[in-house]
């Protein structure tokens, strides 16, 4: 096998932990698994069946490219059993502005205690967050070339953020009449950030004799994980479980049951912020590095001509400077607004909207599910949900209740196991429960 | 629990494990890697060069004279001969026999029209051979000779043996004759009795007399200087259908220390850089002779000056530059005196006449149909990693001229391989000018130049280019324009090119 192969498996394996559907990225799965005492996590006014649950450690995991699939990158050559590499159609399936995410939520520990009316919920575990967003525009930059976009201003800029901190929460949620409201607070401590805070880039080319200008105004911002300076890079990171970066969050949710099989429900999840101050720096480069080409006569001038100096003279247009200083970063805020209704008692139709808010975009989804209880043991359900501009999403989530035990698992995107190389998203959740 | 239950969760968890275990990639093994062959478009050359820019790369002191409003003209300067007294020979003073005289003599100086030698050599000899025995005195007297404003007087004994010789150094005095003679004493006393006596076959030769300063009407004498000429290729292999200066000049420059009237004729003819065409310099002045300036008698030492310009009024000066001279000969006549005059003047052993001649060309005119080629040596750099290019090119010309070109790609055996245009290309677009002459708007012209990968592979074996140009002046060479030191010209060079797979 040679380096080349290796390398695009290594490539294509990636791709395939991030399979890849569209820019939303919240789990609904969990918003219809009502034994599941998680689903607290979708909105706090959620009440668990049983007195008291217990959530064992668990992990969810969510991955997305909204860029292109494995499939988009790789086609059949005809005649052949090869696949060669489309660069240029896994370009043309790009959007505008496309986005990688990763997120892991390992909760440690979780209790729901229900006494009559109210619930009292807690929960500690670590979320890690990973955020990058490129314009299609330097995709093509770089395989196409520049020719394409001669007398244009083209957005090169990536955008990127990386975040991990603990999460402890306290809830309550409270029942009155047909009417169930909730409220979680969470203290977060922030473990490391390292995060774009601005990022403007562009390159024009002229028409004239294809003059370059490249305008740069990044600012960066990190703490704990030190990547060195701007110009002289040297990333440096310790773990530490504790830091002094800490931040609060709040989720709030309301229920509202109509009758036994009909039920609403709306919830802002995550509504909070870190506060970056441990290790902190704010790093920032801006300038206009033009190239107009070469000026003979200033060469012819000179006793002698050195391209690096060119190069130097033309970098040092743009100004690097870090400097000590805290910062805030803001949370990926939720809301979901949905509803069941349960025409018999073990089967559950529901819909639920939901949009995040994350880094001044939005990401939106709608889904509807159906879960069935078979049997004393076993409750299945399944999910389609349209995100954005989606419409293949379907989705199982399975939860197995063995005595005090409750075994579950989820995900929205079967197509992701099912056709892994033409999806571009994936998410799954799996844990355990005890509940009496 | 019951056992269905059971059986179905193991049925359901099964299939979850199953997909959950789905082989994401397959065949890996047989991927192709894609080849990467991006189109670039970058800028290779931007610059923009005035006259001025270009004339501080090189020396142009000798060469180009900048007006203070910066206007610019080329300039000649070059020494065309240095004539000196001795080159002339016009005072030659032969030696002067005298006699033995009977106590005193007045000598004819052999050039009349001195009234004034100064003397930087010479001297007076006395020769006698005689029967006589016995000791004497010889007195000499020449009053008219001074030094220090003393008069040349000796007294010698002379022991008479039968012949002898004694010899006296005249160096440092000055002659003057009166009415060109001199008057000579010389006397001789018998020492044993004191009376005045004779000596037999006895006489004086002023001899080797050389002069410092000469003073008094000099003689008229014609010289001629030996041919001479310039060549210069600089012009060479240039054609053109018309040339016409606006202003041209030429000074030749006299400078003159003789203290006498001079007559200059200068016989000048002019070969084109066609190798056949010759023309005569035309100017009366200079073909009927030129009086020169001359330093008066109280100037001895300093030069005089004369200038004689020729320009397009009174010379052919302005068909002389249209044939682009490459060869210039040229002869001078030179008459001292020319009219005889009763004058006095002067010469010194150190006179001198040098002739140069200042040629200023304005650059201002009109050129037309400049016709340049040069092949020079090239080697084009490899191009294996282009897979095509296209280039575009924009000239911003203000210079005022135009000028159309096309550049050849030549093998090693001069056959032509490829030429960078379809046909002759403007390359100079014509800029607009004023009244003057002066450019106010620059000539714009844009190439696009398109070689594909055959084009260019079929350059790879340039070794030669050959620049075919044909140069004007702004507006077809029809009206005249005026180069400036600001004037300039902007060239920029970009590249549209395929990068070919590594």
């Amino acid at each position: 096998m040679t380096m080349d192969k290796r390398i695009y498996i290594i490539i294509c394996g990636l791709l395939n932990l991030l399979p890849l559907a569209g820019k939303a990225q919240q789990e609904t799965g969990l918003y219809f698994m009502p034994r599941a005492m998680q689903n607290i996590q979708v909105n706090p006014a959620f009440m668990q069946e049983k007195t008291v649950s217990i959530g064992l450690p668990s992990i969810y995991f969510h991955a997305l490219h909204s860029g292109f699939s494995y499939r988009d990158l790789l086609r059949e050559v005809p005649g052949t059993d090869s696949l060669e590499v489309d660069v240029a159609g896994a370009i043309a399936s790009m959007r505008e502005d496309n986005v990688v995410r990763t997120n892991v939520r390992a909760d440690l520990l979780g209790v729901t205690v229900k006494v009559g009316p109210m619930q009292v919920s807690a929960s500690a575990g670590t979320r890690i967050t990973g955020f990058v967003a490129y314009p299609r525009s330097l995709a093509q930059l770089a395989w196409e070339g520049n020719a394409g976009f001669i007398d244009q201003e083209v957005s090169v800029a990536p955008e990127f953020a990386f975040s991990a901190w603990h999460e402890i929460g306290l809830g309550m949620t409270f029942r009155r009449g047909k009417f169930q409201a909730g409220i979680r607070g969470k203290y977060l401590v922030g473990l490391a950030d390292f995060s774009v805070s601005r990022a403007e880039a562009s390159l024009t080319t002229s028409d004239e004799i294809y003059q370059l200008q490249m305008q740069i105004n990044y600012q960066l911002q990190s703490s704990v994980f030190d990547p060195g300076s701007l110009d002289n890079p040297d990333p440096q990171y310790e773990f530490r479980p504790f830091t002094g970066n800490n931040g609060i969050a709040g989720d709030f949710g309301l229920q509202y049951k109509m009758n036994d099989k009909l039920s609403f429900s709306a919830s802002v999840i995550d509504l909070g912020f870190i506060k970056w101050k441990d290790q902190a720096a704010i790093h920032e480069a801006t300038g206009t590095v033009s190239f107009e080409g070469l000026d003979v006569a200033e060469m012819l001038a000179q006793d002698s001509f050195d391209i690096s100096l060119l190069a130097d003279s033309l970098l040092a247009e743009i100004k690097m400077r870090s400097t000590d200083g805290t910062y805030q970063t803001d949370l990926p805020t939720r809301i979901y607004i949905g509803g069941t209704f349960s025409p018999i008692k073990s089967l559950r139709l529901g819909g639920v909207y939901y949009s995040e808010f994350y880094r001044g975009r939005i990401f939106n989804g709608l889904a509807v599910s159906a879960s069935k209880d078979l049997g004393k043991i076993l409750t299945a359900g399944i999910t389609y949900s349209i995100q954005d501009r989606r419409f293949d999403n379907l989705g199982v989530n399975l939860l197995l209740k063995l005595g005090p035990v409750l075994l579950y698992s989820s995900t929205d995107h079967l197509s992701s196991f099912l056709r892994p190389g033409y999806s571009r998203e994936v998410n799954a959740r799996i844990g355990m429960n005890v509940v009496f | 629990m019951n056992l269905s239950d059971l059986r179905l969760s193991a049925v359901v968890f099964s299939l979850w494990i199953w997909l959950a275990s789905c082989s994401l990639i397959e065949g890996t093994d047989k991927i192709i890697a894609p080849e990467w062959s991006p189109e670039v478009a970058l800028p290779l050359v931007n610059t923009h060069i005035s006259i001025e820019d270009a004339l501080g790369l090189v020396d142009t002191e000798d060469y180009l004279l900048i007006s203070p409003e910066g206007d610019l003209s080329l300039i000649y300067e070059n020494g065309l001969t240095r004539i000196t007294a001795s080159d002339l020979a016009l005072i030659s003073i032969p030696n002067i026999p005298v006699m033995m005289p009977d106590s005193q003599v007045v000598i004819p100086f052999p050039v009349a029209q001195l009234n004034m030698i100064h003397l930087k050599s010479g001297v007076l000899r006395f020769d006698y051979q005689t029967a006589q025995t016995g000791s004497y005195a010889i007195h000499l007297a020449l009053p008219q000779a001074l030094n220090g404003g003393v008069p040349f007087s000796a007294t010698f004994p002379v022991d008479v043996t039968g012949k002898g010789s004694v010899s006296y150094d005249l160096k440092g005095y000055s002659l003057a004759p009166a009415a060109g003679e001199l008057t000579f004493s010389a006397t001789i006393e018998d020492l044993s009795t004191g009376i005045r006596s004779a000596l037999d076959d006895a006489q004086f030769l002023f001899k080797n007399l050389d002069y410092a300063y000469v003073e008094g009407q000099i003689p008229t004498y014609a010289y001629s200087s030996e041919k001479d000429s310039i060549h210069s290729n600089l012009l060479k292999g240039m054609t053109l259908k018309g040339l016409r200066l606006t202003n041209p000049s030429a000074k030749f420059i006299f400078d003159n220390s003789f203290g006498i009237p001079i007559e200059i004729t200068a016989l000048a003819s002019f070969r084109g850089n066609d190798g056949h065409t010759v023309l005569p310099l035309g100017h009366d002045g200079l073909a009927g002779g030129v009086n020169l300036a001359y330093p008066a008698l109280h100037e001895v030492g300093a030069f005089q000056r004369t200038e004689i310009t020729l320009n397009q009024s009174n010379s052919n000066l302005a068909d002389i530059v249209s044939v682009l001279p490459e060869y210039f000969a040229y002869q001078l006549g030179i008459v001292s005196n020319p009219n005889g005059n009763a004058t006095s003047g002067f010469i010194t052993d150190s006179s001198a006449l040098s002739v140069s001649i200042s040629a200023e060309v304005p650059l201002e005119g009109e050129l037309e149909g400049l016709v340049l080629e040069e092949t020079v040596e090239a080697e084009l750099p490899d191009m294996d990693k282009i897979g095509a290019a296209g280039f575009k090119l924009i000239v911003e010309n203000a210079l005022p001229l135009e000028a159309a070109a096309q550049i050849y790609f030549l093998n090693e055996y001069d056959q032509v391989l490829d030429s960078l245009f379809e046909a002759y290309a403007e390359i100079l677009p014509s800029p607009s000018t004023d009244v003057n002459g002066s450019v106010t708007n620059a000539g714009t012209q844009t190439f696009l130049l398109s070689f594909d990968e055959q084009r260019l592979a079929g350059l790879s074996s340039t070794q030669k280019i050959r620049i075919s140009a044909t140069i004007s002046t702004a507006g077809g060479g029809q009206a005249p324009v005026k180069f400036r030191l600001s004037d300039a010209i902007g060239i920029k060079l970009g590249v549209i090119t395929q990068i070919k797979p590594q």
